[in-house]
């Protein structure tokens, strides 16, 4: 059969220029997978720093004991045996650790309706990274409380090859014998802040030790190991063509890596969040990050991305500590979007509907005139940053399309101007402008998207493009031939292409795009 | 033969005995290190999910219709956690780069470091499709979304596929 380009697919969408590619996949993993182990059960030494997979599977072998099934997967990981063995054998091999009760409980709940909680999971931090290079983190506050004054410590090994990178702003460092020490703190001042850094010193039993007067040590532990158990909430619907999954992520444990956030991420703000006094800080992704201190002295973080910033507030408040066992609280919730989102995808299965032939691509280079013009401009069905639908319908009259990306400068320095020319008239009222943010990127500057759009103080409609995060177009921006940012798209009253343009266009630029189209 | 309950938050759920979970066990344990070694392109860390992965439906599996289809779904959202979390502690964390040599062949070395660079779900998509034999349903199924969007998701990871090895 054949593609709407007359190439020639199969039913699984492929074509036999795909075979090649196809092919090397394939030895390629086989290769990868062959590397496996090809053993049944594979035994896990003890870490010796009593942090590592050694508890994290006590964690396990204490969850089987009770259930009373599954021992031979956790078993077996510990004895280098390929044989199952029995419930009792755990008892007898991996003893429950005192400590590992203490990251179980408390544990807290997300009452949002439009974000549902995936699996629970118990899991050491950084699995994937090596031990060796993990940074010890420390905190004190006063002694009258920790929402009075906090005083976070990260030490950054000079291990060979390591590298020591930006520490920020409003902290103090300081030089020790193969380390430096890294300060940041919470509501002092930084006269304190270095004068407390200054009375640090190493400890006997502690790696360091503060022994100022009215401070108490509240926490320690490595930035990079650890265990805890977390559970990710998503929402519940979401768009399938895009690989993005935003989260919202509660862990509570004995990882102290968010100690070291704060050290990173100066100016944290105090919030009350399930009853315990907290910090709340944005991190360098654009999202935000809130850690408390945990009434078993565990501590706890609520992690959410880009797209939560603007109701994390809302969010802090739906979380409720719970108890084991018991139903969990009716907590106040954040209001749902407007729009039924389960509603409009049902309708409309993907986030970006074209319909209508795409237009051909826009030869920036000026060179002979634009194919597109006179061709039915295609209807765009999407939806903007709060889910609300978003339609740039060419039946609906005459429509300036405009194409921008986040981490486009002259996307950056023409839609101020853009604003500016639809206040002042240049853009005339009648005129239906619709932004489509195309090809966004976690990587990429000015990033969310979102944030940027309203910095420069754009307040019409958006769509926001299907995007894979690499910076590459989205299927709304193909739609409409787009081969440079940023792009306009004019459309007639017939649903006609009148213009299309690509680049920085001055005032003249614009109005004489705009002549083009006769006024209804 | 045994047999309990798993009391979690005032739900009781229905468990295996330990002959089932055994049986389950060595009849997807091989396929479960493989497809999560293929998701995370590292045998060490596939087969710690796998194990994971396996244990998790274990507790489970007395209650489940389709243990397979759970284990499926269980192994590609373990990897997509390990990617996010991955990601985020390298960006987050200043440490030692360890350039650990590897003895893939060089096209296979390639073809690794062109799926790194895809987006999870791509990646999933394209392997479980063309490597794994997993049918569009199963993916979509795995994936949370429709098979519609899995085929999309093939069609756009293979693209990529060509065009990184092509460059």
């Amino acid at each position: 059969m054949n593609d709407e380009h007359g190439r020639s697919t199969r039913p699984d969408g492929s074509s036999p220029g795909d075979d090649a590619v196809i092919g090397r996949l394939r030895n390629a993993l086989d290769e990868l997978t062959a590397h496996a182990p090809a053993h049944g059960l594979v035994p896990v030494e003890p870490h010796s720093t009593g942090f590592g997979p050694a508890r994290w599977l006590a964690v396990a072998a204490a969850a089987v004991l009770v259930v009373g099934a599954t021992a031979a997967v956790v078993i077996n990981r510990n004895n280098a045996t390929s044989t199952a063995s029995t419930p009792t054998e755990v008892a007898t091999t991996q003893p429950l650790e005192p400590e590992l009760i203490r990251s179980v409980v408390p544990w807290y709940v997300l009452s949002s309706p439009d974000l549902v909680p995936g699996d629970e999971v118990f899991e050491p931090c950084c699995p994937a990274q090596p031990a060796t290079g993990s940074n010890v983190v420390m905190a004190w506050a006063r002694t009258t409380g920790t929402t009075d004054g906090l005083l976070t410590m990260t030490e950054l090994l000079h291990t060979s090859g390591s590298t020591v990178g930006a520490v920020g702003q409003g902290v103090s460092t300081r030089e020790v014998d193969g380390a430096t020490l890294v300060f940041a703190s919470y509501g002092i001042s930084s006269d304190e802040r270095e004068s407390l850094a200054a009375q640090v010193v190493t400890g006997s039993g502690l790696p360091y030790v503060l022994p100022a007067d009215g401070w108490e040590f509240v926490a320690t532990g490595r930035s990079t190991d650890g265990e805890h158990r977390s559970q990710t909430y998503t929402p519940a619907t979401t768009d399938p063509l895009s690989s993005y999954m935003p989260t919202v992520t509660i862990t509570v444990g004995d990882y102290r890596g968010e100690l070291e956030w704060l050290t990173r991420l100066p100016e944290p703000q105090q919030v009350a969040i399930a009853g315990n006094d907290g910090w709340k800080v944005t991190n360098d992704e654009g999202g935000v990050d809130v850690v408390w201190r945990t009434s078993d002295g565990s501590w706890a973080t609520l992690r959410m991305d880009a797209v939560f910033a603007d109701r994390a507030d809302g969010l802090i408040a739906a979380v409720a500590e719970i108890t084991e066992g018991e139903p969990s609280p009716v907590v106040e919730t954040v209001p749902a979007p407007d729009v039924s989102m389960a509603a409009v995808d049902e309708a409309y299965p993907v986030g970006i509907a074209v319909d209508g032939t795409p237009l051909p691509e826009y030869d920036a280079s000026g060179s002979g005139a634009d194919p597109a013009i006179g061709l039915a401009a295609p209807a765009v069905l999407g939806f903007d940053y709060s889910g609300r639908r978003v339609t740039i319908d060419p039946a609906d009259g005459p429509h300036l399309v405009l194409v921008e990306a986040h981490w486009c400068p002259h996307c950056t320095a023409t839609l101020p101007r853009v604003v500016q020319w639809m206040a002042d008239g240049t853009i005339p009222e009648w005129l239906t402008v619709t932004l489509v943010s195309t090809a966004e990127s976690p990587d990429g500057a000015n990033y969310p998207a979102v944030q940027w759009l309203q910095d420069l103080g754009w307040t019409g409609p958006v769509i926001r493009d299907s995007s894979n995060g690499d910076g590459a177009a989205g299927p709304a921006a193909e739609a409409y031939g787009v081969t440079g940012l940023p792009s306009f798209v004019l459309i007639g009253a017939d649903g006609t292409v009148v213009a299309r343009l690509a680049g920085e266009p001055s005032a003249q630029d614009m109005a004489s795009l705009i002549a083009a189209l006769p006024a209804p | 033969m045994h047999a309990g309950t798993l009391s979690t938050h005032a739900e009781v759920t229905a468990i295996a005995t330990t002959a089932e979970f055994d049986e389950f066990y060595r009849t997807h344990r091989a396929d479960a290190v493989r497809w999560a070694t293929a998701l995370v392109g590292s045998p060490e860390i596939g087969e710690e999910l796998a194990q994971d992965s396996l244990e998790a439906v274990g507790r489970r599996l007395g209650s489940l219709d389709n243990p397979a289809a759970y284990l499926r779904r269980t192994v590609v959202n373990r990897a997509a956690s390990w990617h996010r979390w991955h990601t985020r502690e390298r960006q987050r964390i200043v440490r030692v780069s360890a350039g650990q040599p590897t003895s893939y062949t060089a096209a296979t070395g390639e073809m690794l470091d062109a799926l790194t660079a895809l987006p999870y779900k791509q990646r999933a998509a394209v392997t479980m499709r063309y490597w794994a034999d997993w049918t569009d349903e199963q993916i979509a199924d795995a994936l949370g979304c429709a098979p519609t969007s899995v085929r999309v998701l093939v069609h756009r990871g293979l693209a990529a596929l060509k065009k990184e090895i092509a460059e």
